[in-house]
């Protein structure tokens, strides 16, 4: 079998499709606690690029987002304490972990796939549905790396110009805003001239044609099969109501029905193919080398 | 037979005669024939007893104050009410001590009532407090003059008294007049401020010698006018004062008597429990006067020197409970704003030993530490127990009280913290100061009785979408919480809708919008 992120970009859209879209509408913690694991370690098996800080940053959002909601929300019949009047309750809290922590999955879960799906995959996938999606799609998965690039850009030229300081924290905070300013304002001129140029060289006159080098092989059928039998057994669980989950007013959960648990595994199976298929990859690579 | 016949109108003129040259007091008797039926002991007995602390209070303190009846049954019944029940009121709680006065109780209640409620919700905690003084039940809180003293300071501009507002109303003014007339002879300050009330009263008197309260002529002013007459010894068939176009308070009385005796609040309106019984209380008045008795207030049966001290225990913890929260809350303000004070200061040690002194990072440093700890004062942290005391909030200048009912029979039993009778709190009274909104109440009734609350505006504008775990959109989308005030939908806000003394505010779950209630 092939590495993951060689197969087919069909296959590959399809099994994000299901694990995100099974994810944010299930609410259910296990599904959460599966999906996070295999997107995590996935993401940590195959970029290594993902620096600390980025992780760092996901950590502040979901802490972030855990705490907020109970901010705003007050419903539960556990109350742990009240702040100005308005009750803080355990389900609150709890339901802000779980929304959260589906959130910072999808970002993981995002982050894997437009690492993966390169500006010619998603032309592959998205090109014969609708063209322009694909285009939108493409551009603005670029968009994130773009704009790091250029606020480095931008820092480093403030820098050459003596107007970026550095010495003290008031000034560094005046110098980043500066900074973000000025991408902003390139950001929006960037959108013009790209606009510009598009139009200037046809775009949108006549339709395009294009040549792709994916084959749909025997491999990516069976993994196709795996991913849409996984996730049709998840959702036929969830439709039963065996993955039901309430917060509100008191935490519930059903007891565990047989249905509920082959739609768990189903969906662990789910969750860890990617870093299946990413280690089995890695072992063929490791044991067929000539120990000469 | 032409004799019978003659000897039959002979008796009939003699019956008219006599009728007209019945004597006043008779007349005033013949006014609650039909209020009181025949057997009055079996009815003390039954339906009186059976309604203790529901509107019964003030037919056996007119009784007990008429003749001799046996109130022993009654009286167990009140304290039994009395037990079962947290009167929240200080007002209501003063009524039910002048009514255990006159049946004779010597309960610890009436003493622990004196001691507590003196005061504590406006006017008519003066004047029912007064009553109980004048029956020298001792408080350790306020003597006779401190609260005459209080009462005459209380007295409008206009001569008359208010519940709230700074002009006078008759049935305060009436009752006021009835709590200080055991002084009308003896003080002389008393004397001025009550005669300045009687040419209030007196201004105010309609042709049909009736008064009208809020612009509605009833007979329970009217009656209210003439128990204060009454006490003060003034006989209201003879003073020129009260009598207008010929027409004296009773006069104007017998203009809401019905067929069957009771009386009605309003000229052609049905039976009305309020306006019989203050009817009541005003004939058993002027029925004393007449027998040169004491004033309907000056009880009787009381017996003051026999009543049993107040129980020390419950009226004592509500102070130490609230006093120690307090406490608590402003200690942990204290440690924390310590502790970031702390982090401030090691941080700028930090960034000295780092060599980072520009002098910017202190400063940015000193913001930050200023920041958390404006973040720490304005938030309030309490803990559940502290939050939900479960007891009523003291309010110094009440000026009445409102019942508040929160119900959700459209979707009752629904779901299983869904009340299966639909009945979140049942009516329920609260005092109420003044700007009070029904917002205020609510979250008032939510803290006392442990009620969930979700309000999705602020305290200024509030938006009430969930109550005890039942959200809006839970059951359609067009279910919510809808609120009414005196049984009528109101156009503004909770926070927004101003409460004004005995206002029944109702909360109901609506699955259409709130369309099964009208809106005015």
């Amino acid at each position: 079998m092939r590495s993951f992120e060689t197969c087919n970009p069909i296959v590959i859209t399809v099994y994000f499709l299901s694990v995100i879209g099974i994810l944010m509408f299930s609410l259910n913690p296990v599904l959460l606690l599966l999906a996070f694991l295999g997107a995590f370690s996935y993401t940590l098996i195959r970029s290594k690029s993902v620096s600390l800080k980025s992780h760092l940053f996901y950590l502040g959002l979901f802490v972030l987002l855990a705490l907020i909601n109970p901010l705003f929300s007050h419903n539960g019949k556990t109350v742990l304490f009240v702040i100005n009047d308005s009750p803080i309750t355990l389900e609150a809290v709890i339901y802000g972990v779980v929304s959260g922590g589906i959130l910072v999955t999808v970002l993981y879960l995002f982050r894997s796939f437009s690492e993966i799906m390169t500006r010619d995959k998603l032309l592959y996938v998205f090109g014969s549905l609708s063209p322009k999606l694909a285009l939108i799609l493409s551009m603005g998965l670029r968009y994130v790396p773009l704009f790091r690039e250029r606020a480095k850009t931008i820092a480093e030229s403030q820098k050459a110009l003596g107007l970026y300081k550095e010495d003290n924290i008031l000034d560094k905070i005046k110098s980043d805003l500066r900074v973000f300013s000025v991408l902003i304002t390139w950001a929006l001129e960037n959108g013009i001239t790209t606009a510009d140029s598009m139009a200037a060289r046809g775009y949108g006159k006549r339709r395009r044609t294009y040549f792709t080098l994916f084959r749909f092989r025997k491999s990516d059928a069976l993994l196709l099969f795996a991913t849409l039998t996984c996730s049709a057994l998840t959702v036929i669980g969830m439709a039963f109501g065996a993955l039901d989950f309430i917060f509100y007013p008191t935490l519930e959960w059903g007891s565990l029905t047989p249905l509920g648990m082959a739609a768990y595994t189903a969906y662990g199976v789910l969750a860890v193919l990617p870093i299946v298929l990413e280690t089995e990859e890695r072992l063929q690579w490791k044991y067929l080398q000539s120990k000469i | 037979m032409k004799h019978t016949l003659f000897f039959a109108w002979i008796c009939f003129l003699a019956i008219v005669l006599l009728l007209g040259a019945i004597p006043c007091g008779a007349g005033a008797e013949a006014l609650f024939d039909g209020i009181v039926p025949s057997d009055v002991q079996g009815w003390i007995d039954r339906q009186l007893t059976e309604n203790p602390g529901d509107g019964a209070e003030w037919y056996v303190l007119a009784l007990s104050q008429y003749k001799e009846y046996d109130f022993s049954s009654y009286e167990s019944a009140l304290l039994a009410y009395l037990k079962d029940n947290t009167v929240s009121s200080a007002s209501s709680n003063l009524k039910y001590a002048l009514c255990l006065a006159a049946v004779g109780s010597t309960d610890g209640y009436i003493l622990k009532t004196v001691n507590d409620s003196i005061g504590k919700q406006g006017l008519m905690s003066w004047v029912f407090g007064l009553h109980l003084l004048n029956n020298r039940y001792k408080s350790d809180t306020y003597t006779v003059s401190d609260v005459t003293a209080k009462l005459l300071s209380l007295q409008c501009a206009d001569g008359g008294w208010a519940i709230t507002g700074q002009y006078g109303d008759v049935d305060a003014t009436a009752m006021t007049v009835q709590a200080l007339a055991p002084y009308y002879k003896t003080d002389d300050e008393i004397k001025a401020a009550v005669e300045k009330a009687l040419a209030f009263l007196s201004a105010k008197q309609l042709d049909g010698g009736d008064y009208a309260s809020y612009g509605v002529p009833n007979p329970e002013s009217t009656s209210q006018v003439l128990v204060a007459l009454s006490s003060l010894g003034i006989d209201a068939k003879t003073d020129e004062r009260f009598i207008k176009n010929g027409n004296d308070l009773f006069d104007g009385i017998e203009t809401y008597k019905l067929p069957s005796g009771e009386f009605c609040h309003q000229e052609g309106g049905e039976a009305n429990g309020h306006a019989t019984v203050q009817t009541l209380c005003a004939m058993v008045s002027y029925l004393r006067l007449k027998d040169g008795k004491s004033p309907l207030y000056i009880l009787d049966h009381a017996d003051p020197e026999k009543a049993r001290p107040a129980p020390t225990v419950p009226s004592n913890t509500p102070e130490t409970d609230r006093e120690e929260p307090t406490e608590s809350t402003g200690a942990y303000k204290w440690w924390v704003s310590l502790i970031l004070v702390g982090i401030g200061g090691f941080l700028c040690v930090l960034l000295f030993v780092l060599k980072k002194r520009h002098i910017k990072n202190y400063i940015a440093v000193l913001l930050v530490t200023a920041a958390a700890l404006t973040l720490v004062c304005v938030t309030d942290f309490q803990s559940a127990d502290e939050y939900y005391n479960g007891e009523d909030e003291v309010k110094e200048n009440a000026i009445g009280t409102v019942t508040l009912t929160i119900r959700c029979d459209a979707v009752a039993g629904r779901a299983e913290h869904i009340p299966a009778n639909g009945i979140i709190l049942d009516v329920t009274e609260f005092a109420i100061a003044e700007g009070d909104s029904v917002y205020t109440i609510l979250t008032e009734a939510a803290r006392k009785h442990k009620i969930q609350l979700e309000n999705d505006g602020n305290a200024k504008y509030a938006y009430i979408s969930g109550i005890n775990y039942l959200y809006e959109l839970d059951y359609g989308d067009l279910s919510g919480w809808v609120y009414l005030v005196n049984g009528e939908r109101v156009s503004v806000g909770a926070s927004e809708y101003k409460l004004k003394d005995g206002d029944v505010i109702e909360w109901h779950y609506s699955t259409n919008l709130g369309e099964d209630y009208e809106i005015v």
